[in-house]
């Protein structure tokens, strides 16, 4: 029996699989009993369901204790340590060598899942909706755990009997952002999986109205909140490992993340209307669908390689195993809303297109539109290749020419929506509002054009980020005035939390496209073989190499280029790791300013001769990406506060927004 | 750097290359360092070129971004032809000709690729138009004839199973 259980090769690898196994035991039992407590509407199953979520949360944390155990402790006894981990490796790298493949990663994933889970079942109300809620958390739980016993396991043993693993990615061990990003992902991946389990419970019960939504908006808005900082961590980590001095790239995987992110972003504002206007049920119910389906497409996309990625794990039965689950949330979805459709009727209707419910539902297509544009160019390669057998490659070139026109109306209608109250507006009072933020974004442009920028795209996002910035702070001001003075301004935050906390998140997001847009269009780099004290002319700047060391360490060599610029100290570095020597990975040195970061590379080097080639990059204001998604974190924070479980009261015929 | 040696022998001489590295301690992270000195205007239609050439042993990167041999072979390939006085087109055509369209990232517009360039605009169109009906349909206008009011609830009632 031990031995079935993988007990007989490897200790820690069958304490693992046994952990998982009472897991799997316990949402099969939470699973059953949310549905019988949903069916026969008797609170004592629901209870069952919502204690053995406890369960499932300690079980599943076992199994990760016994994975991490084993990595520290260099079992290689168990196959995904010895396949992944080094006993020579730092302790960082060995704590995120949990996440840095196929099996652990979705066994961190199956833990947060239940984290979540747990936290679902502590605070869902006692209404309706808990059972099936909690059998949908279950569900979910269902797959992740066990596709963890089965094509995924961690634990599987090795049998080989080697005393040292084959270690981990090189570009995967050096850089602290590894500990951050992947975790920061699955916590807004599965974050979704909340809203989704009380849309699916809304959508069987048939209580379709605004509790639901009032009830995951914590939820939500904190899920929305780690996705973002997860993606842009994840831009962060490429421009600081990858040495091109860029941080997108369109590959797959970062479209993977992203496409959740746009549907929960176009969600995050349509159940708005749904809130206060009680509109668009269906609508809101298709896209949190969407939003969660597309976290699991996005794995499978990049699990399966069949759009290879720099991401991929390599290929085996877990592509298909996830695209199944894709499918069958979808067929979820769709089949529950659409039986339940034709019952859903809308209280309300818009009183005029032009409100901020027309601006919120224009922001929605847009929304859609790219995210239908993002999907189509990453399946696009696979599909042509199954029609016509030959590969196309869609890159960069392609997706930026959607996205910086589809930026740029996000951008418009961001600009737009705050400024219309709900539900009427009439064109008059539109226009004047809109003075100042158009007047604003004009001059601004115009300062710009004089100031010598001439690339289109790159004036019209100052247009539209003055503008931006100038109608909320003329709202702001008129509130606050209002209210006695500017002093007051602090007191509007506190009064309306969420409001403001979405004022701030968007003033993050202008900041965040500033930077894109001109790091996009402005980058300039330049390739240069130094002599050592031999100074060089490099963009209008003196480069100079000072040293060239060779740091022996047990996990790697590290050559570091000491280079001057100016009077700025550089330190690009060149890490070979023991495990992958043919695959050295440079380290760019990175000096942050405000606007303009100097990125250095060291690409290739003789000690003997004293040389080495850099390649030096200048971008301008690429740290307004990074201050802009804490800014806008900041903003989803504040957001937070609001009170998230009262019931908003309907909209006032009168209400007007400041 | 005219050298037309095919795009397989490059490859194999690359790999050779990493074979023969493996068992060096140190080793760079590129080896072709040569540069080909261009005018500022040449290196700038040089780089947009290169922006839109996949490095052929990557996954959807181009020979811009991503730091290995061949792709700065191909780079250095493109450099002197736009010494040469060669434009984009011909550059262009050459890298197809060599490697086949795949070597391509923005696909070009023609036969299947159509889809791929109109589905985005089409979703946009098309979801916008039925933004327009629902808004139509959602908003009241303050003064509605007996007339509009019957043909709404004659739709409405069409509408509902």
């Amino acid at each position: 029996m031990t031995e079935f259980l993988g007990l007989g090769f490897s200790e820690l690898g069958g304490y693992g699989t046994l952990a998982l196994l009472l897991a799997l035991g316990f949402v099969l039992y939470g699973l059953t009993m949310g549905v019988l407590g949903g069916i026969k509407n008797d609170p004592r199953f629901t209870e069952s369901s919502r204690r053995s979520a406890w369960a499932v949360f300690l079980f599943v944390s076992v199994a990760l204790f016994v994975l991490e155990y084993a990595i520290f402790k260099d079992d290689f006894s168990v196959r995904y340590v010895y396949r992944h981990s080094m006993t020579v490796s730092q302790p960082w790298v060995k704590f995120v060598t949990l996440w840095a493949a196929l099996e652990g990663s979705i066994l961190l994933w199956a833990w947060v899942l239940s984290l979540y889970t747990f936290l679902v079942s502590l605070s869902v109300r006692n209404d309706a909706l808990r059972p099936w809620v909690m059998a949908s958390m279950f569900f979910s739980l269902l797959f992740f755990v066990g596709i963890n016993l089965t094509v995924a396991s961690p634990f599987t043993p090795n049998i080989n009997g080697a005393t040292e693993g084959q270690g981990p990615n090189p570009l995967l061990q050096n850089h602290w952002m590894m500990a951050v990003h992947p975790v920061l992902l699955y916590l807004g991946f599965v974050g979704l999986s909340v809203p989704f389990a009380y849309a699916v419970a809304a959508l069987i019960t048939r209580k379709l109205g605004e509790s639901w939504i009032t009830q995951t908006r914590s939820w939500l808005l904190s899920a929305w909140m780690f996705l973002s900082a997860a993606i842009v961590a994840g831009g962060w980590w490429s421009y600081e490992i990858l040495g091109w001095g860029g941080y997108w790239a369109w590959d797959p995987v970062e479209n993977a993340s992203f496409v959740p992110w746009l549907l929960a972003t176009a969600f995050l504002h349509s159940i708005q209307i749904q809130e206060r206007r009680r509109m668009l049920k269906t609508w809101n119910v298709y896209l949190i669908i969407g939003a969660y389906a597309t976290t699991v497409l996005g794995t499978f996309l990049t699990r399966s390689g069949v759009v290879e990625s720099v991401h991929a794990f390599g290929n085996g039965p877990i592509g298909p195993v996830f695209f199944g689950f894709f499918a069958v949330l979808m067929l979820i979805g769709i089949v529950l809303a659409s039986v339940r459709a034709p019952l859903i009727r809308d209280d309300h209707t818009i009183n005029r297109p032009l409100s901020r419910e027309g601006a919120f539902l224009a922001g929605n297509i847009v929304f859609l539109t790219f995210a239908v544009m993002v999907v189509l160019g990453t399946l696009f390669p696979v599909l042509v290749e199954a029609i016509r057998n030959v590969r196309t490659s869609v890159g960069p070139p392609f997706f930026n020419q959607f996205a910086i026109p589809l930026g740029l109306l996000l951008l418009f209608l961001m600009g737009i929506g705050p400024m219309l109250p709900w539900q009427r507006q009439n064109n008059e009072s539109l226009l004047k509002a809109m003075q100042i933020p158009v007047g604003t974004g004009v001059v601004v442009a115009l300062m710009a054009l004089l100031l010598g920028v001439r690339d289109i795209a790159v004036l019209l996002t100052l247009l539209l980020c003055a503008y931006n910035i100038a109608g909320l702070a003329k709202l702001t001001a008129r509130a606050a005035l209002e209210r006695g003075g500017l002093h007051k301004t602090f007191e509007l935050f506190q009064i309306h939390p969420r409001r403001y906390g979405a004022y701030v998140a968007h003033i993050g997001l202008v900041a965040i496209a500033s930077g894109i847009a001109f790091s996009g269009a402005y980058k300039q780099e330049k390739e240069l073989t130094l002599r050592l004290n031999q100074p060089q002319q490099v963009m209008g700047r003196t480069a100079v190499l000072k040293s060239l060391q060779i740091k022996d360490q047990l996990d790697k060599r590290s050559v570091e280029a000491h280079v001057v610029l100016d009077s700025e100290d550089t330190y690009a570095r060149l890490n070979t790791y023991v495990n992958q020597p043919q695959q050295p990975v440079a380290m760019p040195f990175v000096k942050y300013h405000p606007l303009k970061d100097t990125y250095v590379t060291l690409l290739a080097y003789e000690q003997k001769e004293n040389w080495a080639t850099v390649r030096v990059i200048e971008t301008p204001l690429v740290s307004w990406i990074w201050v802009g998604t804490l800014i806008m974190v900041l903003g989803s924070f504040i957001s937070l506060q609001a009170p998230g479980t009262s019931v908003q009261t309907r909209t006032r015929p009168q209400e007007v927004t400041a | 750097m005219k050298s037309l040696f095919s795009p397989l022998l490059l490859c194999l001489v690359l790999l050779f290359g990493l074979v023969a590295h493996a068992e060096a301690p140190t080793q760079n992270a590129v080896n072709v360092t040569e540069t080909v000195a261009l005018t500022s205007q040449q290196e700038q239609l040089a780089r947009s070129i290169a922006g839109e050439i996949k490095c052929p042993v990557c996954r959807g990167e181009s020979i811009l971004t991503s730091s290995n041999d061949l792709s700065r072979q191909i780079y250095l390939d493109i450099q002197t032809q736009v010494k040469n006085g060669a434009d984009r087109d011909q550059v262009v055509g050459y890298m197809v000709s060599r490697y086949g369209e795949t070597i391509l990232l923005n696909p070009p517009k023609k036969g299947i690729n159509w889809l791929l360039w109109l589905a985005p605009v089409a979703v946009l169109l098309l979801s916008g138009w039925a933004l327009l009906g629902y808004l139509r349909n959602a908003s009241r206008t303050p003064e509605v004839s007996s007339e509009d009011l019957e043909r709404v609830s004659q739709y409405l009632q069409g509408k509902k199973p």
